[in-house]
């Protein structure tokens, strides 16, 4: 049987936003990624600071044997 | 041709329309005569807007039909003879769509209603020229040779069986 019908094309543009949305969405998810990784060395680094704390009662207990 | 309203488009002249993704596309497709002879090639599809389908396949004639140089069949009344002749650069002809079956594996399309003389005796127009009605009516009348002489155009036009295969072929033809 001959029939053709005709349709009206789907617009282009929402898909254009899609894929602006998800490269937008990939950048933000990296960047925030990215700036979480510092927070954690920064972390590490307050980490360090106590063991120097405990030195410092180690020699105030040398202090008051030696009294 | 008579200047009148456009009321039919190329397909490729709607940008934002597509063939329907249930329907083949058959440009490009060979048209094939009852004798089953290449008698050209789909160029394109003629729209009617307004009943959202093909009414027409513009047909590339193939060199075999021009050559053979046929006085068109059937004048209207109103034109002079010596404007109803193909002339040179004049090769491209309409088919109403309901009088072809489409062979989808072979991509042939097949108007086993029309014979090659009648192929040959219909009037064909250039490509790029604008149809017009009274073209319409005589191309209709030279494949269908039922159709009164005085037919002329009317209202709901692409309702005829020529236009609708189911309707067509249950004439047996």
């Amino acid at each position: 049987m001959a029939e053709i019908k005709i349709e009206k094309k789907k617009p282009v543009w929402p898909w254009i936003v899609l894929i602006l949305l998800i490269i937008v969405g990939a950048y933000v998810f990296w960047a925030y990624n990215d700036q979480n990784k510092n927070v954690k060395q920064d972390d590490v680094i307050t980490d360090t600071i106590p063991p120097m704390n405990d030195n410092q009662n180690d020699i105030e207990v040398e202090t008051t044997s030696a009294y | 041709m008579k200047n009148e309203e456009k009321h039919l488009y190329n397909l490729d002249e709607l940008s934002d329309y597509k063939v329907a993704s249930d329907d083949p596309d058959v440009r490009g497709w060979d048209v094939r005569d009852a004798d089953n002879r290449v008698v050209g090639k789909v160029e394109n599809l003629l729209v009617n807007k307004n009943i959202k389908r093909v009414v027409y396949l513009d047909v590339h004639v193939d060199n075999t039909i021009i050559d053979a140089k046929h006085d068109p069949y059937g004048r209207p009344n109103n034109i002079d003879i010596r404007e109803f002749v193909n002339k040179d650069g004049e090769n491209h002809v309409i088919i109403p769509i309901g009088m072809v079956n489409l062979d989808k594996s072979n991509k042939n399309v097949l108007a086993s209603a029309i014979d090659h003389r009648t192929f040959l005796e219909t009037k064909r127009y250039q490509h790029g020229t604008p149809l017009n009605t009274e073209y319409e009516t005589a191309v209709l009348k030279s494949y269908n040779r039922k159709v009164p002489p005085d037919y002329v155009y009317e209202e709901g036009f692409y309702d005829r069986d020529e236009f609708d295969r189911n309707k067509y072929s249950k004439r047996g033809l």
